[in-house]
């Protein structure tokens, strides 16, 4: 027996709120199978397995929040009991058919799922039994909201959404209050921002490093590129650089790795997490992996897959999870410099300023030119200075041959 | 497309990107990467909605013509 507790999707992530059980007591599990979908201040999120094992009992009702690391499903090794009797999908299992002997918890019995079933019936709209038990409440027809889940599903937040749009409507010309993250806790999500920040401070000793960097290079690559290129794919400038901080990652095995244990093991291959913030508040750390292997395009081509998949919430457990190093990018406006607070058990992160058009001097002549400040914060205890200042220096090299950006790198042997 | 169909092509737009700005109301002439805390990300999402929309190809070259509620309807709507 094992069980699962509630995952924690970042830094900022204090409880979870259960919206559907995609298992049901008596599955069996394989490799990378959704068994949840999980509502939180980032929006849906789906908890992907990779554990052996058969689906025990639900331990956390539909509807229910629990805090991270609350046990909320149990598993049964495979080889402990043979009763699993596969349902036919094509039926809805009510909670009474489910075999006896699989009794799940007294709160989670009243609303147990059929996961995945009701899908496949003709004129069933499908919808999270959440939304579905919230859209009764409020007396809204299904028919009238529009799903963004999987297969058109109607979420929690479709409803959200859709109560907004008729709130707006109804008070149009009023300016109205943005909606607010979700609906969770913001002060439990504050504390659990500052027990990861708190932790960082109090356990790594942090070095600053920081490097004006002329973009004028990847800057004309990326025009001339972008003329080429529909409206719809055009690149970010944020693509060419997330290449070059990966690539040039992957030889510093000192910056890219996790501290575990007082034990540092560092990597090649590079998991980079791309720091978001979500509209609405929260923050997002979606993993890009092997990102060392990646030409620009590619890059762009995962940024949008990464956004997309945040906006229509689903994104899963594990593509929040097993970076080796994180880029922060405020973006065009606000700051030059941002110097970040080092991720847990990462031992560096990259923090991206505003580009902007500054004085700079080319062969002894001054000029305008676009730069960014690119910021290194890293751990001491596994890295010095002089390697910090080496990276950005081979970062800053990279980046004023950027024609290589757009080429893909092939695996080394 | 005159001015108003413009506007409001790119208001439809922009709401399906924030759509926690509808029912209030945007300044017109405020860059709107400001006025709907729109990243870099959004805005090429933004342009390239109402291009499809508009069958306008808007090169980023002009990016700095379409900064604005305003401009960017009046961009839209100038004969080409």
């Amino acid at each position: 027996m094992k069980t699962i507790p509630m995952p924690s999707f970042g830094a900022d992530m204090a409880e979870g709120t259960l919206i559907e059980w995609q298992v049901k007591p008596g599955d069996r599990l394989s490799r990378g199978q959704v068994v949840a979908v999980i509502e939180t201040n980032k929006g849906a999120i789906e908890l992907d397995l990779f554990e052996e094992g058969i689906v025990d009992a639900c331990l956390l009702g539909l509807g229910q929040t629990a805090r991270v690391g609350t046990p909320i499903l149990r598993l049964r090794d495979p080889a402990e009991a043979a009763s699993a009797t596969p349902q036919d999908a094509s039926v809805p299992v009510s909670p009474q058919t489910a075999p006896a002997g699989e009794a799940l918890p007294a709160h989670a019995e009243a609303a147990a799922p059929a996961p995945g079933a009701p899908l496949r019936h003709a004129g069933f709209l499908p919808a999270s039994p959440a939304a579905r038990a919230w859209a009764t409440t409020l007396g809204l027809p299904l028919a009238s909201i529009h799903g963004s889940g999987p297969d058109g599903a109607i979420l929690l937040r479709d409803i959200e959404a859709s109560q907004a749009e008729a709130r707006a409507k109804s008070a149009e010309r009023l300016v109205t209050a943005p909606a607010s993250g979700g609906g969770l806790d913001m002060a439990a999500m504050r504390a659990a921002i500052s027990a990861t920040v708190s932790r960082a401070k109090k356990e790594i000793p942090h070095y600053y490093l920081s490097l004006d960097v002329c973009l004028g290079a990847v800057q004309d690559q990326l025009t001339a590129g972008n003329a080429q290129r529909a409206v719809e794919d055009r690149l970010l400038l944020a693509a060419p650089l997330l290449c070059a901080i990966a690539r040039t990652l992957s030889r510093h095995p000192e910056l890219n790795g996790s501290w575990r244990d007082d034990q540092y093991q560092g990597c090649q291959e590079v998991n980079l997490a791309n720091a978001i913030s979500l509209r609405g508040g929260g923050l997002l750390m979606p993993v890009i992996p092997q990102a060392q292997q990646l030409d620009a395009p590619g890059m762009m081509a995962w940024l949008n897959r990464l956004v997309d998949k945040a906006r229509h919430g689903n994104l899963r457990h594990s593509e929040l999870n097993g970076a080796t190093c994180t880029v922060s990018n405020l973006g065009e406006r606000g700051a030059d410099r941002l110097l970040a607070v080092i991720y847990p058990p990462q031992v560096a992160i990259l923090g991206l300023g505003r580009p902007r058009q500054a004085p700079w001097v080319l062969n002894g002549q001054l000029t305008v030119a676009p730069v960014i400040t690119i910021s290194l914060s890293a751990d001491h205890r596994v890295s010095d200075g002089h390697q910090g200042a080496l990276f950005l220096h081979e970062l800053d090299k990279l980046l004023q041959q950027p024609e290589v950006l757009w080429t893909p790198l092939t695996p080394s042997p | 497309m005159d001015t108003t169909d413009a506007l409001t092509l790119i208001q439809t737009e922009l709401y399906r990107i924030a759509p926690e700005l509808m029912g209030g109301e945007l300044p017109l002439n405020e860059d709107l990467r400001d006025a709907a805390d729109l990243d870099s990300m959004d805005f090429l999402r933004l342009v390239a909605a109402v291009s499809k929309q508009s069958q306008c190809i808007i090169p980023e070259a002009d990016y700095p013509k379409i900064l604005t509620l305003q401009d960017f309807a009046s961009y839209l709507a100038q004969p080409r």
